[in-house]
């Protein structure tokens, strides 16, 4: 009786199976029907090394989902019948396909023996496949053929005769749904009942909604324990996927993606540009190294070389107001007007170059085609912080500007993961904090300044990520959306589409993010001309004396107390109430405030600081409030509240590490 | 067309760009963090810019991968040579833009541009990029004859 057994042919519909079914069985073939259904059955016999062999011809089927008779027919055949083998009938010239089933039998965990079919016509098309590559990364015995050149049935035979006997464990794993598999099996497991089935299997079969599975388990002990596990995990699934069942069916691909890039080889064949351009771009290595040439192409066009136009409207903006400032004999509304608003319309225009070459190149790249391909590129390195793939992009934006990077998350579609990725955005150091690093790195670590700045800009990636997972714990209580697209082909970009792009988001942004600039600043200019005295006059913004009268120096002396754990004082504070217009003022404003000019800065702030709070400072400049522009920027793109928490995260984390690196340096120097 | 036909020309066009990148993006990140570290190095073409290094590098290495392809027969090696190819160009167009925006700036005398000359922007990135075009051209003809 043991040598006596039973296996299965399966396989996609035009696969080879009938004619690999007549080689293997000859003339001993019985027709009938599946138990209560019409789909035909066919069963034959064959003998090798005096074994005999039951093979039973399964439905054609691309999957085991379910949605046919065929497919009922062959589920159930595989679950209820445990043949000893399952060969599976693929065809070597669609295997990406084909593989799809091979999967699926393996979450099964059926005996199965992988016959790849067609060998001669893949050769043909200079289609090369690694079988002794295919058979290690499956783990399953893997033997070509060509069932219609009767090529290769000896060598089937014998592996059958082989693997019937051999069990083999599989080792597929699906990265984004392994921690539910594992919870659901976890409880599985209670029930010994379930055993007899292949638990993982009814694991991913859940998660799939499943009815045939989840009647099996509804009559199981461990339901009612299950059963809310199940609820929330769907529903984070849903959220994520839109349906659970289609980021399975995503993820099944994205592993055989990977099983054929490793193991088939095109010889010869058409090739079209954007199947060279996803050979490269879409591989889960190459694809993420080559995002770097692409992050810095946007970075230099962005802030490089919009530069000089930049430039163009500050020199404008300070022209018209010293013209102002001459022309009008009212030094109070001249004042108001030159520093005030036209300082502050010109801190809005100034970042117009800077956000049209932005959107210009977003748009560029959206219109191409690759910006579909990032999330599919950076998911899963993102993902490990909590992240969406997309959020690369804002992420190192924000070493140049912040503003820009924020407007850069648009890209984002999930509303939770767009939110988090502008949350933590300030962290990273754009450029306007360069010159308060400069300063106080010159002053205190010349040795090591290059080291010492590159350090800032480590913490402000360090904390961004850190506060990232933080946040998606618990405020955004999902992981990140993880989004099935499909790819378009790449085209060359439409100069009327991107430049249509690109205004509406510009124009968007002088809208409503520009009229906060201008009021911050107006406010701040208010704060420095006047003081508990009343008007102080024009003068204050460069006579020290003056200025430590305003409600600026007020502001700062009454905070100062508070920052004395890091041996601050008021003017220290007071620069940094100035830093909120924009981070470069800090260092004028020190300059301002201890009555030099900023070339001797560096000599004086080395009385007034240790190094250890001269670190600490930095620091703080890193991470506290963000400029009006950001603040004004993440307000207009997801409201007044999280702008809010925005700046009491910041300023209270801040406060944090700058008291912590004081503590901490003050033990060991 | 089969890889039999062409895998001389692209393994020889792959490794030639690869090494020239794979240097050239080598040096251009040793440049970079020396300035970090407080070591200035002049070296005529090179900036110094990191970033742009490790951009340099990662064409290169995708250059590398296409030989491997190639050396193992498989079609896809055109697909390495055709898109390192043009990610060379594009960071070659950015140098390009670069000079132009450059020399606007010193045109209209601004302060930033005052010690601007043409050659600060005749480096590395602008010569790849312009080389690019060599590797490029040829995996669209082997593209339009498949």
């Amino acid at each position: 009786m043991s040598d006596r057994y039973e296996i299965a042919l399966i396989g996609n519909p035009n696969v080879g199976k009938s004619t690999l079914f007549n080689t293997l069985t000859g003339e001993n073939v019985y027709i009938g029907n599946w138990p209560g259904v019409t789909v035909e059955k066919k069963e034959g016999e064959f003998e090798y090394n005096g074994k005999k062999f039951k093979v039973v011809d399964l439905p054609g089927v691309y999957s085991l989902t379910a949605n046919s008779i065929d497919e009922i027919v062959a589920r159930d055949y595989i679950i209820n019948e445990k043949p000893d083998l399952v060969v599976d009938i693929v065809d070597a010239t669609a295997l990406e396909r084909n593989l799809y089933l091979t999967l699926q039998l393996m979450e099964m965990g059926a005996n199965i023996l992988l016959a790849l079919n067609k060998m001669d016509l893949a050769r043909t098309l200079g289609i090369d496949i690694d079988v002794d590559k295919l058979e290690k990364i499956l783990g399953i015995r893997v033997v070509p053929i060509s069932a219609i050149k009767k090529v290769g049935i000896e060598d089937l035979k014998k592996a059958i005769s082989e693997e019937v006997k051999n069990k083999r464990k599989y080792n597929i794993k699906y990265p984004h749904f392994e921690p539910y598999i594992k919870k659901i099996i976890s409880i599985l497991q209670k029930d010994e009942n379930l055993k007899k089935y292949n638990l993982r299997y009814l694991a991913i079969k859940l998660l799939e909604n499943d009815k045939y599975v989840e009647d099996i388990i509804k009559k199981s002990k461990i339901w009612n324990e299950l059963n809310p596990v199940l609820d929330s995990i769907r529903e984070e699934l849903s959220k994520k996927y839109g349906e659970a069942d289609l980021g399975i069916i995503e993820e099944r691909y994205k592993v055989i993606d990977n099983i054929v890039k490793e193991v088939v080889k095109k010889k010869s064949g058409k090739l079209t540009t954007t199947q060279m351009l996803d050979d490269v771009l879409t591989d889960e290595k190459v694809g993420i190294l080559l995002l770097i040439p692409f992050l810095w192409m946007l970075f230099k066009f962005t802030f490089d070389v919009s530069a000089p136009f930049s430039a163009m409207i500050d020199y404008i903006f300070s022209l018209l107001g010293d013209v102002i400032k001459s022309s009008i004999s009212n030094e109070f509304i001249a004042s108001l007007l030159a520093d005030g608003i036209i300082r502050g319309v010109g801190a809005v225009l100034v970042f117009f170059p800077i956000l049209a070459f932005l959107f210009f190149a977003i748009s560029f790249l959206e219109d191409s085609g690759y910006m579909a391909r990032i999330p599919y590129i950076a998911d899963r390195f993102m993902n490990k912080f909590g992240l969406p793939g997309k959020a690369i992009i804002p992420l190192v934006m924000g070493f140049g500007c912040n503003v820009p990077a924020i407007m850069a998350t648009r890209t984002i579609e999930n509303e939770k993961d767009r939110i988090l990725t502008i949350l933590i955005n300030p962290l990273m150091s754009c450029s306007a904090r360069l010159p308060i690093y400069a300063l106080f790195a010159g002053a205190f670590f010349s040795a090591y300044q290059g080291l010492v700045v590159l350090s800032m800009y480590a913490l402000g990636v360090v904390l961004a990520l850190i506060i990232a997972k933080i946040f998606r714990k618990f405020i955004f209580k999902e992981s990140p959306s993880y989004l099935i697209v499909e790819l378009p082909p790449y085209q060359i970009p439409h100069l009327k589409v991107v430049l249509k792009n690109t205004w509406e988001r510009v124009y968007d942004f002088l809208k409503k993010a520009g009229t906060i600039i201008v009021f911050g600043v107006i406010l701040v200019w208010l704060l420095s001309v006047y003081g508990p005295s009343g008007y102080l006059g024009a003068e204050a913004l460069t006579n020290p004396e003056l200025l430590s009268n305003s409600w600026a120096a007020v502001i700062g002396k009454a905070l100062a107390p508070l920052f004395a754990p890091m041996g601050w004082d008021w003017k220290a504070c007071s620069a940094l109430l100035f830093g909120v217009i924009a981070k470069e003022v800090v260092v004028g404003s020190l300059a301002i405030l201890y009555g030099v000019g900023e070339e001797n800065l560096s000599n004086i702030i080395v009385n007034a600081f240790t190094p250890v709070s001269a670190y600490a400072f930095m620091a703080f400049s890193l991470i506290y409030l963000p400029c009006i522009a950001t603040l004004g920027v993440i307000r207009q793109e997801i409201g007044w509240k999280w702008a809010v928490f925005a700046l009491a995260y910041e300023m209270v984390l801040a406060y944090i590490v700058a008291l912590t690196i004081t503590i901490i340096g003050n033990l060991i120097f | 067309m089969d890889i039999k036909d062409i895998k001389g020309k692209i393994t020889t066009l792959s490794l030639i760009f690869g090494l020239l990148f794979t240097i050239s993006g080598i040096i251009e990140i040793t440049i970079g963090i020396c300035s970090i570290l407080g070591f200035e190095i002049k070296l005529p073409l090179f900036a110094g810019d990191a970033f742009g290094g490790l951009s340099l590098l990662a064409i290169g290495i995708t250059y590398f991968l296409g030989v491997k392809k190639a050396l193992s027969e498989d079609i896809r090696a055109v697909s390495y040579l055709f898109t390192a190819s043009i990610v060379g160009l594009g960071i070659g167009i950015i140098a390009f833009l670069l000079l132009i925006s450059n020399a606007m700036g010193f045109l209209l005398g601004f302060e930033d541009w005052e010690d601007w000359s043409i050659f600060s922007n005749l480096n590395v990135y602008l010569i790849l990029g312009i080389l690019a075009i060599i590797p490029y051209k040829i995996a669209k003809i082997i593209q339009s004859t498949t």
